[in-house]
């Protein structure tokens, strides 16, 4: 049999309707999660490029509205166990929506550490505006945010194959990281007084790499979900065998 | 990209998905249980049995092992069969004249429904605790003793006095009953009663006790402690058990078998069945979606 049309959904309706308002109001707490976490990784890397030290004070003061959010979540999945009991499919499904919370969470915290970044460079070394060293952090973002959105994308579908997409393009971002870690060694070859802008925009790189990798951790969780296999940890190598 | 579905069959993940759809039909024709029905030590062993009222087919082709110092647990909706199927194991549904049972079910080598054997024996040798707590309109003393009396279990007084102690003591009940083994056993709480059945049955030493939902008429401390009991029992007896409830199932058995309209769909691991089953019908009632 086809394996697509054997997975079915946690949305399919339980006979104790309640269960579906509280795990959907859980299932709803993670994607609003999810897309304040996202708004917040653009946010702090935009900040970095564009030298907006507003952008990354925005990103640090909102650091507490999910902050609030993950507080909720944890409360509705206290709930969930406490009240329904989850088992098999719907078990899976909790599991990787509260794993999920701490990765999204840690990801807010990543991009904390960005605007961090953003707001010391642009107080205090102005003349940093046409440095060339931070590029790479938007290089990483960018698709470190777009794999954050479609894990997001496969929670709320349920979606395997977008999620095994997500895991296997996890390994592109690690790629890249090891590039800009090269590039970034340049500018200390060059010019040892890059130093400290070369330490900022490494730290930097690396927070975006977790980011990626918390998407990926939420997209091995959702494949969990789904099937039933634990995946967290096969390498990805293996996933890319033929 | 790499295809999605290759990477599932890579990864071994391609044999955890085994979820045949549909509700009903998915049980016509070629049906076969999921999951291994042996085990490597069993005490009883079922192979192809039917159960009929009448004209009226209750069980369809059930194979099922219960291992040795196994609680294995029976779980489906009402009316799939598993009562039927649990009484099957002692030959309890002899007492139904419409009754007809084909099949094999064997305790150890010994085939029970050959026509020599005697019933009494070997409901002594697999013994039943019922959903309600049934003790006899006499004394505690005299409901333990009943069965090794009859039996022929004891030489003597002090010898039946001790078989009393010990099953009382299994039971978990000595402690609160020692002091007025004279009083009616009627006169104990739900749950004691049920403690004094379950003492009653283990009192002639079985090898097997069945369960039909022996928790379902108790409060949630009375459940708890018989519950605690069936762990303990473990040690010494073969346990199956019929209930209604999903956490007990899940709480007190090692493997869990699921019944639907008189079939076994699945049976497994405890904690396979409440991770991850791999047929749907399993998974669509234990998770409350069964309409």
């Amino acid at each position: 049999m086809p394996r697509e049309e054997s997975v079915s959904s946690t949305a399919e309706g339980h006979i104790l309707s309640r269960f579906d308002g509280d795990l959907g109001y859980f299932r709803s707490l993670v994607l609003e999660m999810g897309a304040r976490a996202q708004s917040q990784v653009e946010l702090a890397s935009d900040a970095l490029a564009s030298c907006d030290i507003s952008k990354a004070r925005k990103v640090i003061h909102d650091y507490r509205a999910i902050r609030d959010l993950d507080m909720e979540a944890q409360e509705a999945n206290t709930r969930l166990f406490a009240i329904h009991k989850p088992v098999a499919r719907d078990l899976r499904f909790v599991l990787t929506l509260s794993r999920a919370v701490y990765d999204l969470e840690r990801i807010n915290g990543e991009a904390v550490r960005l605007a961090d970044i953003a707001q010391g460079l642009y107080e205090n070394q102005p003349t940093v505006r046409d440095c060339a060293i931070f590029e790479d952090v938007q290089r990483i973002a960018v698709p470190a945010s777009r794999l954050l959105e479609r894990s997001m994308v496969a929670v709320a579908r349920e979606d395997l194959d977008l999620a095994v997409g997500v895991a296997l393009d996890g390994k592109d971002l690690e790629n890249l990281f090891r590039a800009a870690v090269r590039r970034l060694a340049t500018y200390l070859i060059e010019d040892p007084r890059n130093i400290g802008w070369v330490i900022d925009a490494t730290l930097g790189i690396k927070a975006m790499e977790r980011v990626g990798d918390h998407a990926c951790s939420i997209a091995r969780n959702l494949i969990f979900s789904v099937t039933g296999k634990d995946v967290r940890h096969v390498h990805t190598a293996s996933l890319h065998a033929t | 990209m790499t295809n999605p579905q290759t990477v599932i069959a890579e990864t071994e993940l391609a044999d955890q998905v085994v979820r045949p759809h549909g509700g009903a039909q998915a049980l016509e024709g070629g049906f076969q249980t999921v999951g291994d029905v042996r085990v490597a030590d069993p005490r009883m062993s079922c192979t192809g049995v039917d159960v009929y009222y009448a004209d009226k087919q209750a069980i369809k082709d059930v194979s099922l092992d219960v291992g040795k110092n196994q609680v294995v647990a029976m779980i489906g909706p009402s009316g799939c069969g598993k009562s039927t199927f649990l009484r099957c194991l002692n030959r309890m549904n002899d007492t139904i004249d419409a009754c007809r049972v084909t099949g094999e079910i064997k305790l150890d080598d010994q085939d029970i429904y050959d026509r020599r054997l005697d019933v009494v024996p070997l409901r002594a040798q697999v013994g039943m605790v019922f959903q309600k707590p049934n003790p006899f309109p006499k004394s505690i003393y005299d409901n333990v003793a009943y069965g090794p009396r009859i039996h022929g279990l004891v030489a003597s007084r002090t010898e039946l006095d001790e078989v009393v102690e010990i099953s009382l003591t299994k039971a978990g009940l000595w402690d609160e009953v020692k002091d007025r083994l004279e009083q009616p056993g009627t006169g104990l709480s739900g749950g004691q009663q049920q403690r004094l059945c379950i003492a009653r049955t283990i009192a002639v030493e079985p090898e097997v006790i069945l369960m039909d939902e022996p928790c379902s008429a108790l409060d949630p401390i009375a459940t708890a402690k018989v519950e605690e009991l069936i762990d303990e029992l473990r040690e010494n007896y073969t346990i199956a058990i019929v209930t209604h409830s999903m956490q007990q199932a899940a709480r007190v058995s090692q493997r869990t078998a699921y019944f639907h309209l008189g079939k076994l769909v699945e049976v497994g691991e405890t904690t396979q069945i409440f991770t991850n089953p791999r047929h749907k019908l399993t998974e669509d009632y234990i998770t409350g979606r069964f309409g």
